[in-house]
């Protein structure tokens, strides 16, 4: 269970409780800010510290009381959380949306007395992912939410929350620590202030997202995702192939990772020792593949893969289609399509 | 933790406890039943987090203990298991064993720890009152309630503890249904609470299967009925429940008194022509007979006269015909009194000479 908010969020800590101390915590919360700063964080560390019987210091949550057993066991009967569910169909996946029904449930126990005879809290996330119907339905129960209540929206991508539900939230924003803070709390996660400096330069400064790097495949992934897109600019490897099974493991992540590539592609391109970099471990094998594109080259694959990474946030689209397509612009000339000839 | 039960005895506790447990639980523990031993007593309780039901039934060689194992599994072996059979259940390091006979089962478990079980509602009022009378209150009025309302305080019965009166209201909004119990109520104001439909619904489906005294204890936010081996526990819904008052018609100037089963019968005739979607039907109202019309967008039309006693200036005036219906089917007595205005006024439907059940039913134009 999560009790503690991060240590860069001290401030933003503080500032919630002391309005908690004067009554006046508002109803609706927006957590918006970039993946991996600690939003999600912070929410199930208020969340505990609002049901907590006997909150601690700092309103932090005891961690021994009832309320806290329940939570830590997921059985506390008012937090309630919203997020996205498998698919019917496919139950190994999860849906790319927070759909109606999800909301309506959650307004009705809104509606309903505390469980336990406190607060009720509600997290949403990632609320944006929420149908239009869906965000409708929430409104009214934002608006004029019945009894003690906390409505905490979770989002990295504020923009694509309807204004009606925006401002009908108080929003707090977050954003990575200052670097040296980070790097410290990473390094004292993996034990190796090297690989900590690296994982935090490729999450651009966000600690969890660094840590979630370290901890899943992905670094392994980020590997073998460099030389099959090496093998591709040599104009080896077969895009259709390789997309199958690349949509299988994490299609964000993967063009997300080619993002940052050709951030630093173009960068070694004008420059032998650019200033900022972000995958130091792997600079001489992104100027090798840089060299092999034109500047006018890189700067149309780093278009595609934005236009990628933004179409695969969005959710509902055909992601083995679209890594299909970027595989096969990597491919440059030879393949002829994507970059338009050059 | 051990018992032994007649297969019989315990089947009838777990259907009463089983419609509260969901088939899609989002918490594990939630598709478990909870089973307490407490001296030869057996509580078997069921919870979704907004409803709790407990049943207690007595058992044999028992063994003190608690623990919680999959709901549907656990009924559906007792339900297949032979009429004569009886069970036995002993706790094992993470399973239940279960014998009957030559069967035997080992159940999953889940510690009783985990079980949501709502706590000692503190008790904020207290009255006893019969199981009959209970069931009257709330069938009388169970059927206006709202339906998922954004309305969030509509959907549910609101009870009102009066010093002369328990009194169950309900409205959707087009209509609206106020039923009375007189009973000495230890209370000095009026003091409401607002049972959500669910929970409703439950409680008079565990009214139906029980007789004798009915104990209803209001907390902070939950309301308890014990019922004679049976414990009822719902949420409340956190909100405040519309002044009815101001909905029950006070000026009503003509009266209408007409044998309540000859107005049904003429009224489901009637409907079969009414637009499917606003089942409209117009009343027009005379001295000594009434007349009820319905006509839809195809251009058909049905229209029966009934005999009546009508005392006022003839008038005519158009409603839901389902509301109508609903008010007098919860209407027991022979004949049915309807309190009128003109046709914007809403309608008030009684049996004559009492006023413990009373339903208003809007207008609506044709
Ligand atoms: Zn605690």
């Amino acid at each position: 269970m999560i009790r503690e908010p991060l240590p860069w969020q001290t401030p933003l800590w503080g500032g919630i409780q002391h309005r908690r101390s004067k009554g006046r915590l508002p109803h609706a919360l927006l957590l918006e800010g970039p993946p991996g700063v600690g939003k999600r964080h912070f929410a199930e560390a208020l969340a505990a510290s609002l049901l907590c019987r006997g909150p601690v210091e700092e309103g932090v949550a005891c961690g021994g009381c009832r309320a806290c057993h329940l939570l830590e066991s997921g059985a506390h009967g008012d937090l309630h959380r919203v997020t996205l569910l498998p698919r019917e169909s496919k139950p190994e996946q999860l849906s790319s949306q927070i759909k109606v029904d999800q909301v309506r449930e959650l307004c009705h126990v809104m509606g309903l007395t505390a469980h336990e005879g406190g607060y009720k809290v509600a997290l949403l996330d990632p609320a944006e992912r929420m149908t239009v119907e869906a965000a409708n339905s929430l409104l009214k129960t934002l608006e004029e939410p019945p009894g003690d209540v906390l409505m905490m929206l979770v989002t990295d991508q504020p923009g694509l929350l309807p204004a009606t539900i925006r401002s009908r939230c108080q929003r707090i924003g977050f954003t990575p620590p200052p670097e040296e803070e980070g790097r410290a709390w990473l390094t004292r996660r993996l034990e190796d202030a090297e690989r900590a400096a690296l994982l935090l330069a490729l999450a651009d400064g966000a600690p969890l997202r660094a840590l979630e790097m370290a901890e899943s495949d992905g670094a392994a992934n980020r590997l073998e995702l460099l030389e099959v897109v090496e093998s591709l600019a040599r104009g080896a490897g077969d895009p259709v192939s390789l997309s199958a099974h690349w949509y299988r493991q994490a299609p964000l992540e993967a063009v997300g990772w080619m993002e940052s590539w050709l951030e630093d592609m173009i960068r070694l391109h004008w420059s032998d020792r650019p200033a900022l970099l972000r995958n130091r471990d792997v600079a001489e094998r992104l100027k090798r593949m840089a060299l092999g594109y034109s500047r006018r080259e890189l700067f149309l694959l780093r278009e595609e893969t934005h236009r990628a990474a933004r179409l695969l946030r969005g959710g509902s689209i055909n992601a083995q289609l679209l890594l299909e397509d970027l595989f096969t612009a990597w491919g440059g000339e030879e393949t002829g399509k994507g970059l338009g000839g050059g | 933790m051990r018992f032994s039960i007649g297969r019989e005895t315990i089947l009838r506790p777990l259907q009463m406890v089983i419609s509260v447990v969901e088939r899609r639980q989002t918490l594990p523990v939630l598709s478990n039943l909870l089973l307490v031993i407490e001296g030869n007593r057996l509580s078997i309780t069921a919870t979704d987090l907004e409803v709790e039901v407990s049943v207690t039934v007595e058992v044999e060689s028992a063994e003190e203990g608690e623990i919680t194992v999959p709901a549907r599994k656990f009924v559906d072996i007792c339900r297949a298991l032979p009429e004569e059979a009886t069970l036995e259940a002993t706790l094992g390091e993470d399973h239940l064993k279960l014998r009957a006979g030559r069967s035997r089962f080992s159940l999953a478990t889940l510690a009783a720890v985990e079980f949501p079980v709502i706590e000692e509602v503190a008790a904020r009022r207290e009255l006893a009152l019969s199981v009959e009378k209970l069931k009257e209150l709330i069938s009388g009025t169970h059927f206006c309630m709202a339906q998922q309302d954004v309305r969030y305080y509509l959907n549910g019965l609101m009870l009102e503890l009066a010093p002369g009166h328990l009194r169950a209201v309900a409205t959707d909004g087009h209509r609206l249904a106020v039923c009375d119990v007189e009973e000495q109520i230890p209370v000095e104001g009026i003091e409401q609470v607002i049972v959500p439909r669910k929970g409703v619904q439950e409680l008079l489906r565990l009214l139906g299967e029980s007789e004798g005294e009915a104990r209803v204890v209001l907390g902070q936010s939950h309301v308890r009925v014990e019922l004679p081996q049976i414990r009822f526990t719902s949420k409340l819904i956190d909100g405040k429940f519309p002044d009815y008052q101001r909905v029950l018609p006070q000026d009503s100037d003509k009266r209408l008194v007409i044998d309540r089963r000859e107005l049904t019968d003429a009224l489901v005739r009637t409907s079969i022509l009414s637009n499917e979607k606003y089942r409209g039907i117009r009343f027009v109202l005379e001295p000594e007979r009434i007349t009820v019309q319905a006509h839809n967008p195809e251009k058909e039309e049905a229209e029966e006269e009934l005999a009546a006693t009508f005392e006022g200036e003839q008038m005519e005036i158009g409603f839901n015909v389902g509301y109508v219906l609903d008010a007098l089917n919860a209407i027991s007595t022979g004949e049915v009194e309807m309190q009128l205005r003109d046709s914007n006024s809403s309608c008030l439907i009684k049996a004559p000479e009492s006023e413990a059940c009373r339903y208003v039913v809007m207008p609506m134009r044709l």
